[in-house]
């Protein structure tokens, strides 16, 4: 056999082509080869400088890992802060339509923040679900009353008319969130775990 | 001053994380600035990923370990098993067929090809001293002999035949051909001393 058949199956097998013909030892270095490419590999990327990034960036990574997390069981989900204190909060209460002799509505919905401004541009993978509504922010804020009790930790963002949620849909909620978007009429089809983002535009 | 994180302390935080006790976010969240950056870097470097797919295998890879923590041997360095999750889930990812889609053989020979560059752990056993002794002597070549030590990379991770690398250096497939085997050869010439520890 000449070199160069030798060289050609050679780089072949490095490239990852299985040869069949490649002799015992030929084929156990070339599998050494590769391992030894991957750790030279790993050991740059351990000590190479990172690329300069966007601090928003990094935080909505972090929201987005914190999604999975949830979602996995990884971490307990988030309970409304209202929760922490029912019983104080209870007693207020309390003391409040006692003292004032007022009529007191039921607090069972936790607030929805609203950031006025455009929403954050994703990059990767995420689904976008555009809806129209005579009133977004209301529609808005109520889906994200709904979400929040899901631990779906919606963020809502108002601008120029349009009114934005952003949600992670993990795959624990989905159904239960399905229902809530179908319950508005919001369309489901295409809906998958992950980021997910809905729309009101008016009417 | 704080002093500068340790093995042992990503050590305490996996376990922390394994736990899922209150303190599983603070740990969780530190693992994250430390290592989904640099990871998210790596895989852009190692499979030519954009940076969503790059960010999505990064996250993907720590949840895993996040999974996993409670198994996690000390042995290995936090970077280094998330670097092989990562790389083994992108392979994994690339090795599935698409859902109702038919491969011809092209493409059937690519998948095979890819799956032949996972590691099997029965023959990294059977073959460990060899190995072991091939890295530190691979890392000596790479040190002498860069130029070289980076075609055997592009080779492998591009999955590039002569051909490929040929029109990718942009000179003639003959020079290439004469180029490999004069790098192969200084290759064995560093790694020839391992070849008795071959079974």
């Amino acid at each position: 056999m000449n070199n160069d058949d030798d060289i050609d199956r050679w780089v072949d097998q490095l490239a990852g082509q299985k040869r069949t013909d490649a002799p015992t030892d030929e084929a156990a270095e070339v599998q050494a080869l590769q391992r030894a490419i991957e750790a030279r590999a790993l050991r740059e990327a351990a000590h190479a400088p990172l690329p300069p990034t966007q601090e928003a960036d990094d935080a909505h990574d972090w929201q987005r890992m914190q999604f999975r997390m949830r979602g996995e069981g990884l971490l307990k989900p988030k309970r409304p802060a209202w929760m922490g204190w029912p019983s104080y909060a209870a007693a207020a209460l309390l003391v409040l339509a006692v003292g004032v002799g007022v009529y007191l509505r039921p607090v069972d919905e936790p607030e929805v923040v609203v950031a006025m401004g455009p929403s954050p541009k994703f990059r990767g993978d995420f689904v976008q679900i555009d809806v129209t509504a005579a009133e977004p922010l209301a529609q808005a804020k109520r889906l994200a009353r709904a979400l929040e009790k899901l631990s779906a930790q919606p963020k809502v963002y108002f601008f120029e008319q349009r009114a934005t949620v952003d949600f992670e849909l993990a795959a624990t909620q989905r159904a239960a969130i399905e229902r809530e978007l179908a319950a508005m009429a919001i369309p489901t089809t295409g809906l998958k775990t992950g980021v997910t983002r809905v729309i009101f535009s008016l009417r | 001053m704080t002093a500068p994180d340790t093995d042992d302390d990503d050590d305490l935080r996996l376990a922390q994380v394994a736990a899922g006790g209150p303190q599983a976010e603070r740990a969780a969240k530190v693992l994250f600035d430390r290592y989904y950056r640099r990871l998210q870097a790596a895989m852009v470097a190692r499979f030519r990923l954009d940076d969503g797919a790059a960010k999505d295998l990064a996250q993907e890879a720590l949840i895993r370990i996040f999974k996993s923590a409670a198994g996690f041997r000390r042995e290995a360095k936090v970077f280094t098993w998330l670097y092989q999750v990562a790389v083994n889930l992108h392979l994994d990812h690339l090795k599935r067929p698409p859902v109702e889609q038919t491969v011809d053989d092209a493409q059937w020979d690519a998948q095979v090809a890819l799956a032949s560059l996972r590691h099997e752990p029965d023959a990294s056993a059977r073959n460990e001293a060899f190995v072991q002794c091939f890295d530190r002597r691979f890392a000596l070549f790479a040190k002498e002999n860069p130029k070289c030590a980076d075609a055997f990379q592009q080779v492998y991770f591009g999955q590039q035949r002569l051909r490929e690398l040929a029109r990718l250096l942009g000179i003639s497939e003959d020079s290439t051909r004469r180029r490999m085997f004069e790098c192969r050869k200084k290759l064995r010439e560093f790694s020839n001393e391992c070849l008795p520890l071959l079974d």
